[in-house]
């Protein structure tokens, strides 16, 4: 394979995994936009969706992308119950508490999942996990498309939910304005559970979709967080556009620097240096980081 | 916090006096086992201060502290390793260099006033990054680098008894208590909490935020690293785990948290505290992984969601109920 | 002389103008007022002073020198100071704390710095509140820990923004008498109100703004008078009900 080939593959597989990228990073955002807090445990809830799939498909043979009807849900009333009973007695608290606390939240859930399920790490084997589809020089793995091309409806039923259903509005209504939505009677509290169940939904959807490609650890998470950071500061933590565009974005520069730079996961780092690159350029962000 | 030192000085210092020679003299009747407890609390106590000075007084929240620490372990160690040169003055070399990275990094955040979360999230990226390239690239890569046993090398920072290395981080316990309490009474160490309350006012007031912010990074990275090489030198070892990974950070973080953060015994009060607990799991499930990891998100969580201000907070409030009565 | 001027100022925020050409002068030793109904730009204007926000277009002039290339701590230093329409004290930080952070920027030694700001606190009558936590102050001790700490810092000009906001008519009658001694020390004042005994009481001059653009300017009488102004806040119907 010359450059050109590797080069146009590290392209597409780099967009393929941007996608998920994308809709993670839309989980964190809507949340950040709702309740205005950041949920530094974002990525591991996203590790729960991934156990949660290997679990199913290893016990009950469930299909991966079939393990999202249960992966959602749960991590739905996972993100629910953390926020309301935890998040929502520190709204108020200075910015600190609530890094600190999603910080406690995700010690908790990392190494709970060590205790429960050990280090070694998990993946799951499709039928069609070897397959690829040949499009002219390059090889898409069909698995990457698919997680893409689910990611991407996710996202799409995300937004239209928040535009066009009464709870969708409703969130969006607190989000703007927490006391005139109370006033109008809208439960906010309620709101908020719904929104951060929504978040952590987004990030168990996403664990799932990458499992079969991905090996799944404890700490898997942390890895992730790196990146997903590096997603939220070129995309803002305000526009869903923008966590697509910036997941699209780094998923690419990753992918490249994994294909070209030699030390196994050196690679990982080079969304570190594009994030450096950035605030040292235009620290913004290229959408505009608006409310970071 | 209200500075009731003023009120309380005189017993302040004398239970102070007390402890010191206590901590002095006490150690020598000791077995190695508990020394080597001593030494734990006072080094976690020690770095949690370090965190402490950015985080509780400045208001700076960094949870990759690990990173500054790992360059103090990993450049002392390294220049020991390779060219022989003294931990001694490595260790200050270390300390050098973890500033410079602390000076980098405070300066990318601070410099267009980015919030906590930014930098909070940064500071992990950094010790992240820094352990996956010394996974990759550093001498002993994954499996670390060991130090050369020399028995008796106090030169070289090797002693062939515990409670001589617990004497350095005694002195180091006590050096960064002096520096906080400077702080703490100090212009200098106000203007850090104006930022942490509110940074927007301070800068109304002419607080020039972005230097301050620098110079409390600075200080901590400084200190953070010189910790790195003392227990590079205690354990005769290093890797990228220990010198980066998150447990380190958790660990400075707690301390203060816990304790009371932005005081000056607040850490090491956390550190009495924590560090029996986090002993604790490792005797009861000693094939569990992660238990004290889980422990401390609890108490973490906890500690926010009821004692904020730590247990020095909790003293504080329970003193003006008592005394209000 | 000519203090503070502002030229041509503007402000966008995105497609909504917030402040739009202003020209305004303030006076060495003045006291003017800012009245305008609500979300009119008037803190947006302070905000742009004081140099939390830049401007769109436009240029401010402190003693004829630039300021909207400065950070808002060298405005401080500069010799502008401002108060905050909802009050922001250190809240975890005592009394006395408080007003010696306001005095360090122009003098940083801890001793000297505490008298001078023991000073301060007596001038606006909070010095036996002096170890209090803000949290356990009323709203008008709030209001004068704020003044004070703005005072602390020596300012030449200072901006006041709705310091009666909260007050009830004593309070309100007693800060009137406090930014009265202030203004008897030679400090400017630039104060935006809603309550307009006491605006009309403070000023010597009253600027109006309205959707972001001055709409008059003049005496206090003048203004009470003018019927864009009794217009922008009542309404249409009301000024032509009250002129036959």
């Amino acid at each position: 394979m010359d450059i050109a080939q590797l080069a146009l593959q590290a392209l597409v597989s780099g967009m393929l995994i941007g996608g998920v990228y994308g809709l993670v990073t839309i989980g964190l955002t809507l949340v950040f936009g709702v309740i205005k807090v950041v949920n530094f445990a974002q990525c591991s809830f996203m590790m729960i969706g991934m156990y949660i799939t290997f679990w199913c498909f290893k016990l009950f043979d469930i299909n991966p992308y079939l393990s999202l009807l249960v992966s959602i849900p749960i991590l739905f009333m996972l993100g629910y119950l953390v926020e309301h009973f935890l998040i929502n007695h520190i709204l108020d608290a200075i910015h600190q508490a609530q890094l600190l606390l999603t910080f406690g939240v995700l010690l908790i859930i990392e190494n709970g999942a060590n205790f429960l399920w050990g280090t070694r790490s998990r993946t799951v084997e499709v039928a069609l996990s070897k397959a690829v589809l040949h499009l002219g020089p390059i090889n898409v793995p069909v698995l990457r498309l698919i997680a893409f091309a689910f990611a991407f409806i996710l996202a799409i039923s995300l937004f239209l939910f928040l535009k066009k259903t009464d709870v969708g509005k409703a969130i969006r209504a607190a989000s703007d304005d927490r006391s005139s939505a109370e006033l109008m009677g809208i439960n906010v509290r309620r709101i908020y559970s719904i929104a951060f169940g929504i978040g952590c939904a987004c990030a168990g959807a996403a664990g799932s979709l990458i499992i079969p490609f991905f090996h799944a650890t404890p700490y898997i998470g942390d890895v992730f967080l790196l990146t997903i950071f590096v997603v939220v500061v070129l995309g803002g933590l305000g526009s869903f556009f923008g966590a697509l565009a910036g997941g699209i974005i780094i998923g690419i520069a990753e992918s490249f620097g994994v294909t070209f730079i030699p030390g196994g996961t050196t690679g990982h780092i080079i969304p570190f240096i594009i994030f450096i690159l950035v605030i040292l350029l235009k620290p913004s962000g290229l959408f505009g980081a608006k409310g970071l | 916090m209200i500075e009731l030192t003023k009120l309380f000085y005189s017993t302040k210092s004398r239970i102070f006096l007390i402890l010191l020679i206590l901590g002095m003299i006490g150690p020598i009747f000791l077995s190695e086992y508990l020394i080597h407890i001593l030494i734990i609390i006072l080094l976690y106590g020690y770095l949690g201060q370090c965190w402490n000075i950015l985080g509780g007084y400045a208001g700076q929240f960094s949870f990759g502290h690990a990173a500054f620490f790992g360059v103090g372990g990993y450049f002392s160690t390294y220049m020991y390793v390779k060219f022989q040169l003294s931990p001694w003055i490595g260790l200050f070399l270390g300390a050098i260099l973890a500033m410079a990275l602390g000076l980098f990094i405070g300066y990318l955040s601070f410099r267009y006033g980015l919030k906590g979360f930014f930098f909070a999230l940064l500071t992990m990226a950094c010790s992240e990054t820094l352990r996956i390239l010394a996974q990759n690239w550093m001498l002993g890569k994954s499996a670390g680098i060991l130090i050369p046993l020399q028995g008796s090398d106090p030169l070289n920072f090797q002693f062939d008894k515990k409670i001589f290395y617990y004497y350095v981080v005694l002195a180091m316990m006590i050096f960064i208590s002096l520096v906080a309490h400077k702080i703490e009474h100090s212009p200098l160490g106000h203007k850090f909490k104006s930022i942490r309350e509110d940074e927007e006012a301070a800068e109304t007031i002419g607080i020039n935020t972005m230097k301050y912010k620098i110079i409390a990074i600075g200080i901590s990275s400084f200190t953070t690293a010189l910790g790195g090489t003392f227990y590079a030198q205690y354990i005769l070892f290093i890797d990228p785990h220990i010198a980066f990974g998150t447990n380190v950070t958790v660990e400075m973080i707690l301390r203060p948290i816990l304790g009371g953060y932005g005081t000056v015994l607040g850490p090491l009060i956390g550190s009495v505290i924590l560090t029996p607990i986090s002993e604790l799991p490792k005797y009861i499930l000693p094939y569990a992984m992660g238990i004290d990891q889980i422990v401390y998100g609890v108490i973490i969580i906890i500690t926010i969601m009821f004692m904020p201000n730590g247990i020095l907070g909790l003293f504080e409030r329970l003193q003006k109920r008592v005394l209000t009565y | 002389m000519v203090l503070l001027s502002l030229k041509d100022l503007t402000k966008h925020f995105g497609g909504l103008v917030a402040v739009q050409n202003l020209d305004v002068e303030i006076h060495s030793g003045e006291v003017l007022g800012l009245i305008g109904p609500n979300g009119a730009g008037k803190t947006t204007v302070f905000h742009l002073i004081s140099g939390f926000l830049k401007p769109s277009k436009g240029e401010i002039f402190f003693k004829n020198q630039p300021l909207i290339h400065l950070k808002p701590h060298q405005i401080c230093e500069v010799g502008i100071s401002r108060t905050y329409q909802i009050v922001r004290p250190f809240l975890n930080l005592t009394v006395l704390m408080n007003v010696m952070l306001g005095r360090y920027v122009r003098n940083n030694q801890l001793e000297s710095a505490e008298k001078e700001a023991n000073f301060w606190l007596n001038f606006v009558g909070l010095w036996e509140k002096r170890e209090v936590l803000p949290k356990n102050l009323t709203i008008a001790d709030k209001r004068r820990l704020e003044l004070a700490r703005a005072l602390a810092t020596g300012p030449e000009l200072l901006l006041l923004d709705e310091t009666m906001s909260g007050l009830n008519p004593k309070e309100t009658s007693d800060m009137v008498d406090l930014i009265n001694r202030v203004r008897e020390r030679g400090i400017t004042l630039f104060i935006i109100e809603h309550v307009m005994k006491a605006i009309m009481a403070l000023s010597e001059r009253i600027i109006v703004l309205n959707y972001g653009r001055k709409i008059a300017e003049g005496l206090p009488q003048e203004i009470s008078r003018d019927k864009k102004v009794i217009e922008a806040y009542l309404g249409e119907e009301y000024s032509i009900a009250r002129n036959q």
